[in-house]
């Protein structure tokens, strides 16, 4: 995160005062579903916008997130005549990136709430770990996510900040590992970062 | 242009950041896997041949028999549970109705592409004419497979010897109807490898409960 923030940071300096950018730690929770449902905090957000007017924002973002699972030692049916009795290691690592648009609620020397939702695409990688082989897949899937935030500044009207969100997101992607099945992806998550 | 490197390397960053699970949360038990003929009659065969030694495959795809007392330990495993499904153990074997074979695969082993051939694989170690002098044809599975075994491999097949030609210089394929495939990773105890095995040949005939005389 540090590698990818420093170059940034370094020359935000030299960007102009409408471009905006966002960099948090998340923490992301799938919800709905038993695949790798575990919540976790191995995930990071990037976000850059541009302010089209006094409180209207539109960017791109991009993410990253694993979540891990487990499922204890069962007899999977695989077909009439064939049968598997393991446990699982279950990893989910989604990608979603696309253009967002942000509202702020409101405008003051400290604090900025906002609004924003996000559209995309969303690639995700899900692998289902026995104790001598892996299986995995590859979906992509349309992305939407609507989000809740505040900048937070310390000097008034800076421009480096901190930044905090919740949002939920779903995404269309479908993947069957084994006895496992999942038909779209719901997360419910926050962020904590920095904004400059 | 650093911008667009700065950028690119930023994408870099992003699509190799998956954290990997740690596999150690996994229990030490043996996968195990099984498949059946559905075409096989299992409740009319009333006896079976099992072999006094497991076939194990070390460097070089070369057999070797395993009979110490760990592998008769194991063997005995196997006709407990065939004695508890009805069928009766016999000597000689060209007076059993099914036959059972046990290979354990020491060193990663990959086979495939010989689905009811006659090709390199099995056919060195459990090489179908020890059933009879019938079967010069190679091996029939009446399921699809595809073999690639890893370290700590218990493979058991068992084959359907009734229906032999009566020209014994006929030749004809041995039919598989039943394969288990037993992997796990191995610890530095043998005691332990040999509890995991045994485990798993108890679950391979657990989870195949069709395997029962009438």
């Amino acid at each position: 995160m540090l590698a990818l923030g420093i170059p940034f940071v370094a020359r935000a300096q030299h960007f102009p005062d409408e471009l905006n950018f966002k960099l948090d730690w998340q923490v992301n929770a799938p919800v709905g579903y038993d695949y790798a449902d575990k919540l976790s905090g191995w995930g990071m957000n990037f976000e850059v916008a541009y302010e089209v007017s006094e409180r209207w924002s539109l960017g791109a973002f991009a993410s990253i997130h694993t979540n891990h699972g487990y499922a204890g030692r069962e007899t999977i049916q695989l077909s009439p005549t064939e049968a598997l009795t393991t446990d699982q290691l279950h990893s989910a690592f989604q990608v979603p990136f696309g253009a967002l648009a942000s509202f702020d609620l409101a405008y003051t020397p400290h604090l900025r709430p906002y609004v924003a939702g996000k559209i995309g695409a969303m690639y995700e990688q899900n692998t289902t770990y026995l104790n001598t082989v892996g299986f995995y897949e590859r979906p992509w899937g349309l992305y939407v996510s609507p989000e809740i935030g505040l900048n937070i500044y310390p000097q008034r009207y800076g421009r480096f900040g901190f930044h905090v969100a919740v949002y939920y997101s779903y995404a269309t992607n479908d993947t069957r590992l084994l006895n496992y099945q999942e038909d779209g992806k719901n997360s419910v998550g926050f962020r904590l970062g920095i904004c400059f | 242009m650093k911008k667009v490197f700065v950028f690119l390397a930023g994408i870099l960053l992003f699509t190799s950041c998956e954290k990997d699970p740690d596999m150690s949360e996994l229990d030490s038990d043996f996968t195990v896997y099984t498949q059946y003929d559905e075409a096989a009659n299992f409740a009319s065969a009333s006896t079976y041949y099992l072999p006094d030694s497991i076939l194990t495959t070390g460097s070089g795809m070369k057999a070797v028999y395993w009979k110490d007392d760990n592998a008769q330990s194991l063997l005995a495993q196997v006709a407990s549970e065939m004695a508890l499904r009805g069928y009766v153990r016999t000597e000689e074997k060209a007076e059993a109705d099914l036959g059972l074979q046990l290979t354990y695969v020491e060193s990663t082993t990959q086979v495939s592409g010989w689905v009811g051939g006659s090709g390199w694989g099995w056919d060195s170690w459990w090489y179908p004419g020890f059933w009879g002098p019938y079967y010069g044809m190679g091996w029939s599975y009446g399921f699809p497979v595809s073999y690639s075994y890893s370290t700590g491999s218990m493979v058991m097949e068992m084959v359907d010897l009734r229906n032999t030609p009566a020209d014994t210089t006929e030749q004809v394929q041995l039919p598989v109807i039943w394969q288990a495939v037993s992997s796990g990773l191995l610890s530095g105890n043998a005691h332990l490898n040999l509890t995991l095995v045994g485990r798993a040949i108890d679950q391979a005939f657990t989870q195949s409960s069709y395997i029962k005389k009438d």
